[in-house]
Formats: C-alpha cells, sequence, structure tokens
C-alpha cells in the first residue's frame, strides 16, 4: 500500500517529456504482416491467401495459423500443434535471463521490433497438472514460456493489454507461437503541455469510486506509461497515462458476513496530461432492475 | 481453423455492491457488465444462440447451485440448461461466486453446484479466488465436488471450467470476454482460446488464467484441456474421473 507520503515522492518522479501521438489508421491491415508470416515459416503467405471473418483475417498452412486482429493490426502466428500444448512429458526450468535471451534473439529474427523499441518486462509460464478423482494431484509441470517484451517510447513504457510482443518458447526454446500488438504511430497530435498533479488524480478516484461502491480502497500501485488498447479495441491516439492500482474492500452490506469477501485489485486508467484525451475508465451504469419472473 | 459450431449460451454479470442489510460484502465492479455484456454480443455476431442476459437483480445464486444439494438450487435449468456460460463478478476465495441480487441467498457455494449433468459444458467464472495457489491442490479442493455429477449422473460432469487463479484483474481492458468468445467461435481449442484471452500483457499484478477439463482417463482429460473446442457440444455429461488443468503464472 502506498501512503500519502510516498505518492509524494512517486510524484515527483514523474515528468519526463512526452507526447501525444495519432496512431496510422490508413495503413492496410495485412500491410506489412505477409512478409512476417513467411520469414516465421508459413511459405505460402499471400494477402490473397487471408480469410476475412468478422474483426480478424486467419490463414492456415498446417500446423502455422496466423491472425491478424483488424481493430489494431496485432498479428498472432501460432503452431497449432504445439501452442499452450502439452506433450505429456516436459518439464521447463529454464531460467528467466535465458528465456529473455532466447525470445529477443527470435523476435529479432523475425523482425518483430520493426522500428519500434521494446525491453523485457516478465517471463510468464504455462503449468500443467492432473489428478484422478479421491487422489493426491500430479506435481505441476512447465510446458511453455511466455516472454513479454513491452513497448518503450520517450523512455516510458506501455501499459495495458497492447504495446508488447509476446514470444511463446516450447521445451526446447524453439517458438510455439508469437504477437505482437504495437499500433504504427503517424505523429505527434501535440506534446504534453504538463502533468496532472497527485491531488488531481486522487480527485477523480473518490469522485469515481467513492461514491459508486461504498466499500474502501487503498492505493497499491500507480505507474506512469502510454496507454495501448488490447487487439480487439479501435484505439487512434497513443497518449501518456496514470495506471493505478487498487485493493477494494467492503461495501454494501455484509458487516456479518460468514464469508469474507476477497478484497479485489482494479486497475484505474487516467490520462496523465493535462492536455490528455479521456475519459479511459468504464463509466459506472445504472443497475438492472429485476425484470425476470421465477 | 474449424467447422463452425454453434452452441447456446448464456451470461450472467454482477457489477454492483449489494444493497445494505445483504449478508454479503462486497465492492461494485463497474468492469464487469462491460466484459460480460463483450461475450455477449460477439457471440451473438459469431452465430449462437443467446438463452439468457442476465446482470445484478435479475443475476441469481440459485442459478447455479443443484437442487439435489440445496432445494432452492435451479441450475438444471438455467446454468446447465445452455451449453456453454460466462458470468463475471465477485468471488469468495475457494468458495462461491456472489450476487448482489441476494435471490435465495447472495452466494452461489461451489460446494452446491453438481455442473455439466444436463446440457452444460463449459463454465466461464470471471472472477477472484475460484482457485488459489498451489494450483494442483486447490483444483482438486474445490473443483472436485461441482464436477462429481448428481444421483442421476454420477461421476459425470462439465467438458470444462474456466476461471482464475487467486485475483481477476478487472480494470479498462474489458476486451476478454469478446476476445474469448472470438476464438471460440473460429475453433480455438476453449482452453487456450480462454489462457490467450485472459493472460494480462501488463500490470504490477496478473490474472492468471487457468482451464480444468474433466475426462474419464488421463489422457482424456488431457486431450480436451488442450484440444477439446465447441464440436463437444453434444458430448453430453463427460466421465469426471479425471481433472487435467493447465494456467499461466
Amino acid at each position: 500500500m502506498l501512503d500519502l507520503v510516498a505518492l509524494q515522492q512517486l510524484w515527483l518522479s514523474f515528468g519526463a517529456e512526452a507526447n501525444i501521438y495519432d496512431v496510422d489508421t490508413s495503413v492496410e491491415p495485412l500491410d506489412d504482416i505477409v512478409e512476417l508470416v513467411r520469414q516465421a515459416g508459413m511459405s505460402e503467405a499471400d494477402p490473397a491467401a487471408f480469410a476475412e471473418d468478422g474483426p480478424l483475417f486467419e490463414m492456415e498452412q498446417e500446423p502455422f495459423l496466423c491472425t491478424v486482429f483488424q481493430p489494431s493490426r496485432a498479428v498472432r502466428f501460432v503452431d497449432t500443434a504445439r501452442w499452450l500444448v502439452d506433450d505429456g512429458t516436459a518439464n521447463m526450468d529454464t531460467g528467466d535471463d535465458d528465456a529473455i535471451n532466447a525470445a529477443v534473439q527470435q523476435a529479432g529474427f523475425l523482425g518483430l521490433f520493426g522500428e519500434d523499441q521494446f525491453a523485457p518486462f516478465r517471463v510468464t509460464r504455462l503449468c500443467v497438472s492432473a489428478a484422478e478423482s479421491g487422489q493426491p494431484p500430479e506435481d505441476e509441470r512447465v510446458v511453455d514460456l511466455g516472454v513479454v517484451l513491452t513497448r518503450q517510447l520517450d523512455g516510458l513504457s506501455f501499459v495495458g493489454q497492447g504495446g508488447n510482443v509476446v514470444m511463446y518458447l516450447g521445451p526446447d526454446l524453439v517458438p510455439t507461437g508469437f504477437e505482437r500488438t504495437a499500433r504504427r504511430i503517424s505523429g505527434v497530435r501535440e506534446p504534453v503541455s504538463g502533468w496532472r498533479g497527485l491531488d488531481d488524480v486522487l480527485g477523480e478516484l473518490d469522485t469515481f469510486w467513492g461514491p459508486f461502491f461504498g466499500g474502501t480502497y487503498t492505493v497499491e500501485d500507480v505507474r506512469l506509461g502510454y496507454l495501448e488498447l488490447g487487439r480487439l479495441e479501435e484505439q487512434d491516439v497513443i497518449q501518456p497515462v496514470y495506471a493505478i492500482d487498487l485493493n477494494l474492500s467492503g461495501g454494501g452490506g455484509g458487516a456479518d458476513d460468514p464469508t469474507p469477501d476477497s478484497a479485489r485489485l482494479v486497475q484505474h486508467v487516467t490520462p496523465a496530461a493535462v492536455n490528455g484525451i479521456g475519459p479511459l475508465m468504464p463509466s459506472p451504469e445504472p443497475a438492472e432492475a429485476l425484470t425476470r419472473e421465477e | 481453423m474449424a467447422d463452425f459450431t454453434s452452441v447456446e449460451y448464456g451470461v450472467e454479470w454482477n457489477s454492483v455492491a449489494p444493497v445494505p442489510g445483504t449478508e454479503c460484502g462486497f465492492a461494485a465492479l463497474p468492469a464487469t457488465k462491460r466484459v460480460a455484456v463483450a461475450f455477449a454480443d460477439r457471440m451473438a455476431k459469431s452465430g449462437h444462440a443467446e438463452a439468457f442476459r442476465w446482470g445484478n437483480a435479475n443475476a441469481w445464486a440459485s442459478d447455479f447451485e443443484h437442487p439435489a444439494v440445496n432445494p432452492s438450487g435451479n441450475s438444471l435449468v438455467a446454468v446447465d440448461g445452455v451449453h456453454l456460460v460466462y458470468f463475471a463478478g465477485h468471488g469468495a476465495q475457494e468458495e462461491a461466486a456472489s450476487f448482489a441480487s441476494d435471490h435465495f441467498g447472495c452466494r452461489a457455494y461451489y460446494a452446491n453446484m453438481r455442473l455439466g449433468v444436463n446440457k452444460l459444458r463449459w463454465l466461464v467464472l470471471d472472477l477472484c479466488g475460484a482457485v488459489t495457489s498451489p494450483v494442483p491442490e486447490s483444483v482438486v479442493r474445490v473443483w472436485s465436488t461441482p464436477t462429481s455429477g448428481d444421483p442421476a449422473h454420477p461421476n459425470q460432469g462439465p467438458c470444462m471450467v474456466c476461471a482464475f487463479v487467486d485475483h481477476g484483474f478487472p480494470g479498462i481492458n474489458t476486451e476478454r470476454g469478446a476476445d474469448f468468445a472470438v476464438a471460440v467461435s473460429r475453433g480455438t481449442p476453449v482452453g487456450t482460446a480462454w489462457l490467450d484471452s485472459a493472460f494480462a500483457r501488463s500490470g504490477s499484478d496478473v490474472n492468471r488464467p487457468v482451464a480444468i477439463a474433466c475426462g474419464g482417463t488421463l489422457d482424456e482429460a488431457r486431450f480436451r484441456r488442450d484440444r477439446g473446442t465447441l464440436a463437444e457440444r453434444d458430448a453430453g455429461p463427460v466421465s469426471s474421473r479425471f481433472l487435467a488443468s493447465k494456467w499461466r503464472r
């Protein structure tokens, strides 16, 4: 938990020079994808081979499947025989450093970084286990690594479901798949004219969360970064935001609740620039009235 | 890309806090409605058949509990009356899904569920604490009973339960429901679709999605976990002698 003094100190560390950028929405979804997936092993890749279905373009060349998400131009390429699949015996004990080195090397070979900069963020592990009814479970095994490389701009990391490359590595550290969500920027819409202060942001939290849920919250962490949304979402501006982790507890009735409710972590995201574009959070909506019959 | 299989689905969410006087206490979570509705909208656009879309006052704990365990339970005609159900809201750790509606109670206890004995093949619980760490032991402790069948279908259950380990982590990234719907509709294995859609790519905390599959043998449970798709819609209650799980941490 960050108290007020810690928050004030944190705020003093914010203030890099940054901009509000326009996303280049004129780029064709498959613009640079074909060459990328050819490099990854899909020799028959051709723009005409991609089938459009709702928000996706997809092309399959067994065992590979390439998916392009139209709203973001994100690309995912997987080996369907191996991606997120347990071979029944694998148990990886690869350390984070080795995983990151392998992921960066593979992503570089594939040209996934383009003209953007990425930095290692997290190594995740896909684990499996099984159990027979009434018996203790098997020990868990690690069957793949998902290395998240986060986009960097103006010295800031990206936050959100986008703004990253994820390399999936199998037991031999050979990729089982990858994805890239990094919207192309066309230029600066305007420079950040100033940063929103702590009091302003705390006031927003109180306004948003205070009367709405009636419980208490604590601030667990705050990060300043550029926001990029996930692969199915439209986004035409990339701007710096404060990503604030809150721990919610209480609310409603429940003073005598026999099953104490888990506190719940949520993330509140708000424009960091004085001239930022918002709001960004889903606004509370009126609760549904009872209309259903027994 | 597999052939398209149309399924019947239902969605429920709880985005508000309980009214005063309710036994349960939990905070409102506005993002859960967006997650759930996005799932439902995308499923409809993909050509699936919507059976129900119940939020807040219309989302009831009794929809999930089996009448043989709790007489007020209505699962056989509610969640177990469709192939695929997505619930977004609060969870009490290893205990229950929480409901502000307080209709025959504010919690649907996992121990009172007997899932998949009728029509339900896949249940997604987009909430906190359905599984905790360490995962293998928690899966057995929490999910053996809800997948153990009822008197008419002993040791039978659904194909899969999808959930989170420890905290679910809502924010402005509310697309995971839609992302999941797109993926399963395209023939992606259900467990793989959930792990890919719900895995958080940023943040100081992370969503740790977990998929738990049932099977009559170890190989069957593992196969269903990694390869099972909506094409298993008519598999009927499946043997739950084995549970095979996968999760990302």
